[in-house]
């Protein structure tokens, strides 16, 4: 028992050496850790209110006052961009973990039982994978409306059919592996064996494709709320604070105002791939 | 260089670069090829038997290259060239790949382009050396694949590799090494991923073409089987390094390195007693990268001596061209 | 061969059918009245009960869910695809109006990001390992990184406003002008269209030539005495497009959803701004027309794949019935 032990601990240091040694995953590292500090401890970072808007200080440059200087009604724009951070942060990632979940799920139930059940539902995720998300996501936003909440639900339904591959084709190797045979013959019931025995099995691809899942949603909710058909346009989002660059005058005349959340999203979504595919390096390196 | 020797390598070293480890794959290897003679090339498999052939038309990986030594060729016109000067994958040494020297290789199934016709990548060897239309090149193929005993050669040509089985694909290979008429062929493992019976045609069929067009055969091989039965002459190597050679009947019936001894007591001869044991050499090859001093055998040698373990022995010529790295028989005695 | 492609074709029948389906019912949830949304509420306001029940069986809001799916399908197969709720114009008039802009612009992203894609991924893979690859890798990482929008803003603030090169948006119809006043409003939106999709297959053709550079049929074709570019393109790259053909064709549906996006940013007149629009103001007769075109233009690329991958290898082409013959 102590053997297996000492054996696993060498495993995780040597993956860790790995990561460690790979210099574009620590870059992505510390580039998510600067932006979710900067999110999460927003009131650390600013004095100022995200929504309090002062009509005398409309498009103000850069100063000491306003690090960024001000936007079109007079709002603070460092602290719309680290506020922002938040809601763009809690998309992406409740939205990435909706995903896995109803993924891993179904993926465990299709490849444990196979047979018919696995049929209908592989059918169905080949409907879904052979829409691009955005599409199928904009035309659910067209029915449910706008709205962060919406935006979470939709993004989950709509996404889960990479987890669920990745988990489905495990399990199905797996379920003609030996120990499979060895908690059968013990008795252990299907779901026990599902995701006590099984599902621990899957969890380094699945962990990798939520990670890199999370930058796809930033990218969506980003995207959909710059065509204006996103998160409520009150809410500060990167996405939101973008689409004042639909106007002429601000794309042309105050580029700050949308240049800074642009580089904010593209800063944590490179993160999150260098540090996706550092981790995926160390989990599947066949891939 | 002796009129009859169309290759002789000397001291040759061929090094590669595995991360940031050098692994000498080939350490210090010569030896000669007769004309019109099959030379065998065997040991267990990581012995560098087959780098050693690749390194002859630098037919080396990215990370591999020759580092030491020379290997020197005398070309279908006498002349004499020394490939190990060339640039790899340069104009000369292209000149002489598939024209001059040709290969083939252990698996047949993985050889053949699986997108063109078998035809075509025969003739490709051909169109890329003579200055011949396409109209010849394929007669030529044809005649060819018909000698090789490929049923229906005209039809069989344009048909695409899934299409044959091994053994097939096999003489495929063949004909794409022999469509040149090469002076030399190097064949590494050419029988291993066949089934037992085709094995023995395929062998068949090699010594046939080298009766019919006088080629030099380099037949490099884990099985001392295919050894005794088509070489002229053998070399042992063990851990990138000639143990021993000399003329099969000497290395077979008076063999002299514990590493031959113990090959050759390894393998199942017909007529052996029910009650032999099948010896195994004991211990593992050690790894290539790992520095060593004296002799590369000692750690799994029954006779190793004191000296073994820190004197690298040198080599020793006993009877007429029969040499041995072996300390047993340095300064003439047995 | 036909008689594969046969099957293949009509395999789609019955997922276009599920797909026609579940559009029509989708729609059906939408929360609101749908007359609400033909006529405007102070019309509305004024008309009396029987009139607007009157309009509700004109516009045969009134019958079942089952008739109601049979006269959409129906009139789309006669090309009749009904009316705009916002406009009131003819939807085929309106996309034929749209589409053919789309058309060239995912044309020209597509032709232009197919080249540059293997392109760069050939170069990555025979440099492997050196700082060529490791460049043209981490470029691509932050071409899937940066925000499509947030990358065709960048472009008309440099390309339009800053050095104006381009122009910062807009499209001009078939006949309008010549050819080259037309193709510099393609340039932007079909670049930016295309970056993602050069990522893509970048890494893809990345993977796959390195995958067949490892093959023994490599190797031997070396030992021919091939030149380097004979052996990598004839030999290596050759046998890496089968799997890269399949991948451009089923990656671009993605090309065309990210025409929503670019043609908003650049104000083209498509289908993606129309879609867009659509949904903005619920003007459901176009989304449910436009999402059904989609689901056909996917159905068919899938078919595609089919096609293609038979064409290019032999293995499918001829079946390996013959094996060991």
């Amino acid at each position: 028992m102590s053997k297996k032990k000492y054996k696993k601990s060498s495993l995780a240091r040597r993956n860790m050496h790995k990561f460690l040694a790979n210099r574009l995953a620590m870059l992505g590292l510390v580039l998510l850790i600067v932006v979710i500090v900067l999110s999460v401890a927003a009131p650390v970072f600013t004095k100022h209110d995200p929504a309090f808007n002062d009509a005398t200080i409309r498009y103000q440059a850069p100063s000491s006052e306003h690090i960024l200087g001000t936007d079109s009604i007079g709002r603070d724009l460092w602290a719309r961009l680290i506020y922002g951070g938040r809601f763009s942060l809690i998309i992406g990632i409740a939205s990435a973990i909706g995903t896995s979940l109803i993924g891993v799920i179904l993926g465990c139930v299709s490849g444990y039982y196979g047979g018919k059940v696995d049929a209908v539902i592989v059918y169905i995720s080949e409907i879904f994978y052979s829409f691009p998300q955005l599409l199928l996501v904009l035309i659910l936003v067209g029915f449910a409306g706008r709205g962060w909440v919406n935006l979470i639900l939709i993004f989950s339904l709509t996404g889960w059919i990479f987890g669920f591959r990745i988990v489905r084709s495990k399990i199905l190797s797996l379920r003609e592996e030996t120990f499979v045979d060895a908690c059968r013959a013990n008795g252990i019931g299907g779901l026990s064996i599902m995701f006590r025995h099984m599902l621990p099995n899957t969890l380094g691809p699945v962990i990798v494709n939520l990670t890199l899942s999370t930058a796809g949603f930033v990218l969506n909710e980003a995207a959909l709320s710059f065509i204006g058909l996103g998160v409520e346009a009150h809410i500060p989002t990167w996405g939101n604070m973008i689409n004042a660059a639909k106007s002429f005058v601000v794309l042309q005349n105050y580029p700050v105002v949308w240049i800074a959340p642009g580089i904010a999203i593209s800063l944590f979504v490179l993160g999150i791939n260098f540090f996706g595919d550092g981790l995926r390096d160390v989990y599947d390196p066949g891939q | 260089m002796n009129k009859d020797i169309v290759l002789k390598l000397e001291n040759l070293q061929t090094k590669f670069k595995v991360g940031k480890r050098i692994v000498h794959a080939v350490n210090d290897v010569s030896f000669e090829l007769k004309s019109g003679t099959t030379l065998g090339v065997v040991g267990e498999s990581g012995c560098g038997k087959s780098v050693t052939a690749h390194s002859v038309i630098q037919l080396l990986p990215k990370n591999g290259m020759i580092t030491k030594g020379s290997v020197t060729y005398r070309s279908k016109a006498g002349e004499l060239m020394e490939l190990s000067s060339y640039k790899r994958n340069g104009k000369d040494i292209r000149q002489i790949r598939g024209q001059e020297i040709a290969m083939i290789f252990q698996d047949p199934m993985a050889s053949l382009d699986p997108v063109y016709k078998i035809g075509s990548q025969i003739a490709e060897n051909l169109l890329e050396h003579e200055k011949i239309s396409k109209k010849e090149a394929r007669a030529r193929v044809v005649k060819l694949l018909d000698e090789l005993g490929i049923p229906e050669p005209d039809k069989r040509y344009d048909d695409y590799p899934h299409q044959f089985s091994g053994g097939m694909k096999q003489r495929v290979m063949i004909a794409t090494a022999m469509i040149c008429n090469p002076n030399i062929l190097i064949a590494d493992e050419p029988t291993t991923a066949l089934d037992v019976t085709i094995q023995a045609q395929i062998l068949q069929l090699m010594n046939e073409v080298q009766k019919e067009h006088g080629t030099s055969i380099i037949m490099i091989t884990h099985n001392m089987g295919i050894i005794a039965e088509t070489c002229d002459e053998v070399a042992v190597m063990y851990m990138g390094k000639i143990v021993e050679f000399g003329l099969i009947e000497q290395v077979f019936n008076d063999s002299k390195h514990p590493y031959t001894k113990a090959l050759l007591k390894s393998v199942p001869v017909l007529g052996l007693g029910k009650g032999t044991k099948l010896e195994s050499i004991r211990g593992t090859t050690p790894d290539a990268s790992d520095a060593y001093e004296g002799c590369v055998f000692e750690p799994r040698c029954d006779s190793a001596m004191a000296i073994c373990k820190s004197v690298e022995p040198g080599e020793t010529c006993l009877a007429d061209a029969h040499c041995v790295r072996c300390h047993l028989y340095e300064g003439g005695s047995k | 061969m036909f008689k594969y492609f046969g099957i293949r074709l009509l395999a789609l029948i019955p997922k276009l059918f599920i797909i026609s389906i579940i559009i029509f019912l989708g729609l059906q949830l939408v929360p609101g009245d749908p007359i609400s949304r033909t006529v405007p509420p102070d019309k509305l306001a004024e008309m009396d009960e029987e009139k607007v029940a009157l309009l509700r069986e004109k516009l045969g809001l009134n019958d079942t869910l089952f008739e109601r799916y049979g006269k959409w399908i129906g009139d789309i197969f006669k090309g009749d695809f009904g009316y705009s709720l916002s406009t009131h114009g003819e939807i085929n008039k309106i996309i034929a109006n749209r589409l053919p802009a789309t058309l060239e612009l995912a044309a020209i992203g597509l032709l232009f990001a197919t080249i540059f894609g293997l392109l760069f991924g050939f170069i990555s893979a025979i440099k492997q390992r050196t700082p060529i690859d490791y460049s043209l890798t981490t470029l691509g990482i932050i071409g899937i990184s940066v925000p499509q929008f947030f990358f065709g803003l960048l472009a008309i603030l440099f390309f339009g406003i800053t050095l104006k090169w381009l122009p910062v948006g807009g499209r001009m119809g078939v006949g309008e002008q010549a050819f080259f006043d037309r193709i510099q409003y393609l340039v932007l939106p079909s670049f930016i269209l295309g970056i993602v999709y050069i990522a893509t297959l970048m890494r893809y053709t990345r993977g796959s030539m390195l995958d067949v550079m490892g093959k023994d049929y490599i190797k031997v074709a070396r030992s021919k005495g091939l030149s380097e570019v004979n052996v990598n393109i004839k030999h290596g790259f050759r046998n890496a497009l089968i799997p890269i053909m399949v991948i451009i064709i089923m990656r671009l549906p993605y090309l065309v959803a990210g025409t929503v996006i670019i043609e908003t940013v650049f104000n083209y007149p498509g289908m993606g701004s129309m879609l867009v629009f659509a949904i903005s103001g619920t003007d459901l007769p176009i989304v449910m027309i436009t999402t059904l075109l989609i689901a056909v233009v996917i159905l068919l690329a899938s078919f595609l794949v089919d096609v293609l991958s038979a064409l290019l290898d032999p293995r499918i082409r001829l079946g390996s019935d013959k094996e060991g013959a």
